[in-house]
């Protein structure tokens, strides 16, 4: 009896367990998403870390929820240790952190909604730096601080600017470095990237002090480093290249970019910007110099001159004609007006010249104490009337309307009288 | 069969079976794990252990390098069939595709030499911006023709990161603030490839595309949001006019509605955004005198006289200094206006005192000296104990009411 009962329990078993895998199966074999049947679209993106258009995988090589983890190191290691690349597990980390905190900060932004025009009463969202101070500012803010921190625990510092960024920052320098071989300029980058991260870490440690002041011991490795920076730059290129880098990348380099309408040649442009470096460096001597206001006035006039006859002695002198005009401000906003119509530059130089007699002559009227109020102020309107006829003979009438928009407004300054 | 055999068998059915029903539970719970819709919310997280690093030998395929594909569409098949949910397959593709742009981008960099005058460097930047613009542009359409719809990682991380976006679209639902910004930044980037172009000297062509472009932005924005939506969102756009004229509520009692009212009716005198936008020739001094009074106008029918009347008391500086100093020290809003009211009315009778011609200087000293004093004594009664704390902060004009008038001085009236 006891065995009839062992045998019927064992059998009843099997009915259940067969039962159980019947259900299962038939719960399981819902088909696969089928990939969509379209043309094929490519990128050209290291990221996919695939340099064919991959078809469908036979069967799959992973499934998604066995590298998806609650715990995102052991998430990261997966995507790695599945080959995916770091450009691309930093995303899907970074995609998994924003998704996480999306609810949280949801959550804050819905129950400060009904407060919105209350806010906006008491004038709480007119300055940004403002914005932090407040309660919702802080509650999202301090959610923010939680979510760099992960990623940066989970990715590593550096994650926390993005590729586009690291990508555009090396773009640029790559841009501007372009005149070197492509391995020195890539070396040079890797070489100021490196003394940058330095400072980095520097500026870091003393801000984990509380007085955040640097030591001598500080400011000696600061200076180690600035050293080995400048001796691995010096190793690295040649004086020519050193000196070219120096030469275009200083303060002073950019100028010709700021004076529309003057062209110079790559050797006009050398020899203005070591002009120009000289009167800035004497510049800043003049600064630091013991002298009197009337010895420093004096002494920035004979710089100022010395500047003006070295360049005109450097340009041809139609070059240095050009060069003054593109430095006078009522020209620029002459030319930037003409050359939007398509307009000859000698359309602008002919307006300035208007201009520059028009003020001449209001000037004149306003000092002439002999004239009363009202032949001072007929005097003004006339100026004023001739001058628009003239400007409007030589820019046209359209053109004339856009100036008066765009630094015209003088035209209308003529007829006051003071 | 014998019993005992029988039962043998059995148990072996009985190990067997269970056996294979584990297996299949295994099998089912990892596919469970896969999400069942496009928009379905992130999977459970099941995996807490490393998995097995893949074999790095050089020619043996990863189970990574199985799935990433150059041609997206295989790309997203594939991350599909291995269960990955579609947000996260948005951003992984979003990412590849701009990282594929950004070497695009990169490719048509060209290098201006620091010789370069301003007029050759304009033209190499816009016809750079041109080129920036087209290839947003491609990037834009092969994005919705991937996803099925619009979508940009730079305007989602505006939305993630910055302050007051998050607070003025926080009404939204999320998919729609994604749009919206995606939408601000297409037309924005639109816009200002026309500004560049134009060289930020705008003629009547450039207003018309500029108008152009406006209005297709707020068909675009009518599409996506319902009424209420986009009433909303163009209010929050709009209240910006607030701050742009410099209107104040101090001691105003105005409701939630009303302000959005008073927002709403402040658009003809300036719309806030379609100015940004498509930037006019500033209006004559007599149009903005005739939108300026219309807008008043307004407001007095939306607050009633009375109210109205608070309304223009807190436009004035010297009321809202007053206000604040009232706040300070837990006094009544009626105290900061007979504060008000007394200065009002003490510096239009010191104006009166003068310019009376009639008045010996010492007269007119002992006129103004007699006003001090009964303006003082009015202020004291008003202010209580804060009186003294008040002559040493904002009742510092007391001073300037018997002095002698300077020409052109402010008179503490800022």
């Amino acid at each position: 009896m006891k065995m009839r009962g062992v045998i019927w329990l064992s059998v009843a078993l099997n009915v259940a367990l067969a039962t159980a895998i019947f259900l299962s199966l038939k719960k399981t074999s819902a088909p696969e998403p089928a990939a969509a049947v379209l043309q094929p679209v490519t990128g050209t993106s290291p990221q996919s870390g695939a340099a064919t258009n991959n078809p469908a995988p036979a069967g799959p090589p992973f499934l998604w929820s066995r590298i998806a983890s609650e715990d995102l190191d052991v998430y990261r290691d997966n995507l790695l240790a599945i080959g995916c690349p770091k450009i691309t597990m930093r995303e899907i980390i970074r995609a998994v952190i924003n998704e996480r905190f999306g609810m949280r900060r949801r959550g804050i932004l819905a129950s400060f909604q009904n407060r919105y025009w209350d806010m906006v009463l008491r004038r709480e969202l007119v300055r940004r730096q403002w914005l932090p101070r407040t309660e919702w500012g802080q509650a999202l803010e301090s959610l923010k601080a939680e979510r760099l921190q992960l990623i940066t625990d989970v990715l590593g510092r550096d994650a926390l600017i993005t590729e586009a960024e690291r990508q555009a920052r090396r773009a640029e320098l790559e841009q501007q470095r372009s005149w070197l071989s492509p391995d020195k300029r890539d070396r040079l980058i890797e070489l100021e990237a490196q003394h940058q991260q330095q400072l980095v870490d520097w500026a870091e440690t003393l801000g984990t002090r509380l007085n955040g002041v640097p030591t001598q011991e500080d400011e000696d490795r600061l200076q180690k480093w600035q050293q080995d920076f400048d001796e691995a730059e010096k190793k690295l290129l040649t004086p020519d290249e050193l000196a070219e880098l120096q030469l275009r990348e200083s303060d002073v380099a950019g100028w010709a970019g700021n004076l529309p309408g003057f062209n110079p040649t790559e050797d006009e442009w050398r020899s203005l910007t070591g002009l120009r470096s000289q009167y800035e460096e004497s510049q800043r001597e003049l600064g630091n110099a013991d002298l009197t206001d009337e010895e420093r006035m004096a002494r920035q006039n004979e710089l100022q001159a010395g500047f003006d006859s070295a360049v005109q002695a450097a340009l041809t002198p139609d070059q240095f004609a050009q060069y003054q005009l593109a430095n006078n401000d009522q020209y620029q906003a002459l030319h930037n007006v003409t050359q939007r119509y398509g307009l000859p530059d000698s359309v602008a130089a002919q307006s300035l010249g208007t201009q520059q007699s028009a003020q001449t002559a209001a000037d004149q009227v306003r000092a002439n104490t002999n004239l009363s109020p009202e032949a001072r102020q007929a005097a003004l309107n006339a100026i004023q009337q001739e001058t628009e006829q003239a400007l409007s003979q030589i820019l046209g009438v359209k053109v004339l309307s856009t100036y008066k928009e765009y630094g015209g407004d003088w035209i209308t300054g003529l007829s006051q009288t003071d | 069969m014998k019993p005992p055999s029988f039962l043998a068998v059995s148990l072996m059915g009985n190990l067997i079976l269970a056996a294979v029903w584990v297996a299949v539970r295994q099998g089912a719970t990892a596919r469970m794990d896969a999400p069942s819709s496009a928009m379905s919310p992130p999977t459970t997280l099941r995996a807490t252990k490393p998995f097995p690093p893949a074999t790095e030998t050089p020619g043996t395929a990863t189970p990574w390098s199985r799935i990433a594909s150059a041609d997206y569409r295989q790309y997203i098949a594939n991350l599909r069939a291995v269960g990955c949910p579609d947000w996260l397959i948005r951003d992984i593709i979003v990412a590849a595709i701009d990282d594929s742009y950004r070497q695009k981008n990169k490719s048509d960099l060209v290098y201006s030499p620091p010789w370069l005058g301003a007029d050759q460097r304009r033209q190499a930047s816009r016809s750079q911006a041109a080129k920036r613009f087209a290839l947003r542009q491609e990037k834009r359409a092969l994005v919705k023709s991937l996803l099925g719809y619009e979508w940009d990682s730079q305007a989602n991380d505006v939305w993630n990161q910055d302050l007051l976006t998050s607070l003025t679209l926080g009404f939204l639902p999320d998919d729609k603030v994604s749009t919206v910004l995606f939408l601000k930044d297409k037309y924005t980037e639109a816009a200002q490839a026309i500004r560049e172009d134009a060289n930020y000297i705008l003629i009547d062509e450039d207003r018309a595309r500029l108008r152009a472009l406006y209005a297709e932005l707020e068909a675009d924005l009518s599409r996506l949001l319902d009424a209420s939506e986009l009433d909303e969102l163009q209010l929050r756009a709009q209240q910006g006019f607030l701050l742009f004229n410099d209107i104040n509520f101090d001691g105003v009692t105005i409701s939630r509605d009303e302000l959005r009212e008073l927002v709403r009716l402040s658009k003809p005198f300036k719309d806030m955004a379609r100015d940004e936008f498509v930037p006019d020739p500033p209006p004559t001094e007599a149009e903005q005198a005739r939108r300026q009074a219309a807008f008043e106008a307004q407001v007095k029918a939306l607050l009633g006289p009375g109210r109205f009347a608070d309304y223009q008391r807190a436009q004035d500086f010297n009321f809202r200094e007053t206000f604040e100093f009232t706040q300070r020290n837990q006094l009544p809003q009626a105290a900061a206006i007979r504060v008000y009211e007394a200065r009002r009315s003490a510096e239009a009778q010191s104006n009166e005192i003068q310019k009376d011609g009639t008045l010996s200087p010492e007269e007119r000293a002992s006129a103004l000296a007699i006003l001090k004093a009964a303006t003082m004594n009015t202020i004291s009664s008003a202010l209580g104990g804060s009186y003294h704390n008040y002559l040493e902060g904002p009742g510092r004009w007391l001073d300037a009411l018997v002095q002698p008038p300077e020409p052109q001085t402010q008179g503490g009236t800022q």
